[in-house]
């Protein structure tokens, strides 16, 4: 391999595929980053089994070649090469060695053998379902409230892609205490194989993407083989397994009724939350980020208190349509919901003090985030 | 050398798997006892009569029992959509 790129290029991708460099100490060559030539473009790839990025820098290919990199060495190193400066990338096939040479200096850095590099996947399958790359962001960025952290119950730390034939996928998530549930239309070409699908796509998959898909790239999509998942953007291509597991039956946890349903303007609760949540921070933990909301009247009351510190009592006005009620919440929920809301004002159904509330956008239906309140003892 | 440096380091392997193994075996001990505990608190009694209120005792106490954490202690005391969903379906 003898090739020369620009640094900031690189350097730009190398820091997008490292981050599916595998943490685990188990198998070596998953520590590695490949580099491989195909046309005018230096491919690179790095995966963990469970995830895999591959993106391409443009680059004057003298002669082709194939090499895996010590992924973390090699990020750190690029990045702090000159800014913009030439790189010429060589290779000491008889030592397996990469020589980095820029200006008048070179970097030596040993690499594992290549063909023991695993096999990412089909990422050259067809895009099969094509989505807006903007709203997907906004999508899952609503979604990815909901996935839990337990990795003991691995269904509960992706998102559902649900599709029941009628255009409409649906993104779900879960942590048992709330659940998020988003409704995208999508264009009936892009589903007409498909009469149903579900499946769950690990939450770290789609934070990645959300780091990686820009609002103004030009398409975004994605296509599904067996248990993989291969998402497309202009600049990448990340493929992640499945998570092998059942989704729970989410829609017989919706509650039904509904006592009492308040219009709010979405900004001046968020912000009446951060305060009182300043006052939440009990370090019982029955009692952590617990706050109280009143509704009476036309008013919300929103109060907190922290032993020892001091009190909080905010009142914001509404409208309503049902009766007064008291009901207390883990406030970083509600924070949570309302920042991925975007709409002006906010519509809270709420049905009984220890039931779930439902908090969505008052334009549109497209967007839910199911609440579980804290029983006040 | 290098055979006794590799039966060294297998030693030292094997000697960290049997550290885990004990670990497990612990971890095990205490599930055992902690599912005998909740087993005969639920079926104490006639089962189709008393399971149902059984569940619910569980469930205000402190443990799940919805199927994907049953009997695992609630965190922090929070409720559960799918444990509340269970009992509401029964």
């Amino acid at each position: 391999m003898n090739i020369s790129c620009l640094q900031n290029e690189l350097s730009e991708c190398v820091q997008a595929v490292q981050r599916a460099i595998s943490t685990k100490n188990t198998l070596p060559i998953l520590e590695g980053i490949l580099l491989e030539t195909k046309g005018n473009n230096l491919f690179l790839s790095a995966t963990d089994l469970d995830l895999g990025i591959q993106t391409r820098v443009t680059s004057q290919i003298n002669s082709p070649g194939k090499l895996v990199v010590p992924g973390r060495y090699f990020a750190e190193l690029v990045r702090y090469l000159p800014s913009e400066a030439n790189i010429d990338i060589r290779q000491d096939q008889e030592k397996n060695v990469l020589i980095l040479t820029y200006g008048n200096s070179e970097i030596r850095l040993n690499c594992y053998d290549a063909e023991q590099f695993p096999q990412l996947g089909p990422l050259d399958a067809e895009i099969q379902i094509e989505l807006e790359p903007k709203e997907s962001k906004k999508i899952f960025e609503q979604v990815l409230i909901g996935v839990s952290k337990d990795f003991s119950r691995p269904e509960f730390t992706g998102v559902l892609f649900e599709y029941e034939g009628n255009n409409i996928l649906n993104f779900v998530s879960t942590d048992t205490h709330r659940l998020a549930l988003r409704r995208e239309k999508i264009n009936k070409a892009s589903v007409k194989d498909f009469n149903k699908f579900d499946f769950i796509v690990p939450g770290r998959t789609l934070m990645e993407i959300n780091r990686l898909l820009k609002t103004d790239d030009n398409f975004f999509g994605f296509s599904f083989i067996g248990k993989q998942i291969v998402f497309k953007l202009p600049q990448y291509t990340i493929i992640s397994r499945t998570i092998d597991a059942s989704f729970p039956r989410y829609k017989e946890v919706l509650p039904a009724d509904t006592v009492v349903s308040i219009k709010i303007n979405t900004r001046e609760f968020l912000e009446s939350l951060e305060r009182a949540a300043l006052l939440a921070r009990e370090e019982k933990k029955s009692r952590a980020n617990l706050i109280k909301l009143k509704i009476k009247d036309h008013n919300l009351i929103v109060e907190s208190d922290l032993t020892e510190v001091g009190h909080i009592h905010e009142e914001i006005g509404i409208s309503k349509e049902g009766r007064d009620i008291e009901i207390a919440f883990n406030v970083r929920y509600l924070i949570d919901a309302l920042k991925v809301l975007e709409t002006e004002d906010t519509s809270i159904e709420i049905s009984g003090s220890s039931n779930a509330a439902i908090m969505r956008p008052v334009e549109g239906d497209d967007y839910m985030c199911l609440i579980l309140p804290v029983r006040l003892a | 050398m290098k055979l006794t440096e590799s039966i060294i380091e297998l030693e030292s392997r094997v000697q960290s798997l049997l550290s885990e193994i004990r670990e497990i075996k612990m971890h095990v001990y205490a599930l055992e006892e902690q599912n005998e505990k909740l087993s005969s608190k639920l079926f104490n009694g006639r089962p189709e009569q008393k399971g149902q209120q059984k569940l619910k005792e569980l469930y205000e106490e402190g443990s799940h029992i919805c199927p994907f954490y049953f009997a695992k202690i609630r965190e922090e005391g929070e409720d559960c959509l799918f444990c509340l969903a269970f009992l509401k379906e029964r």
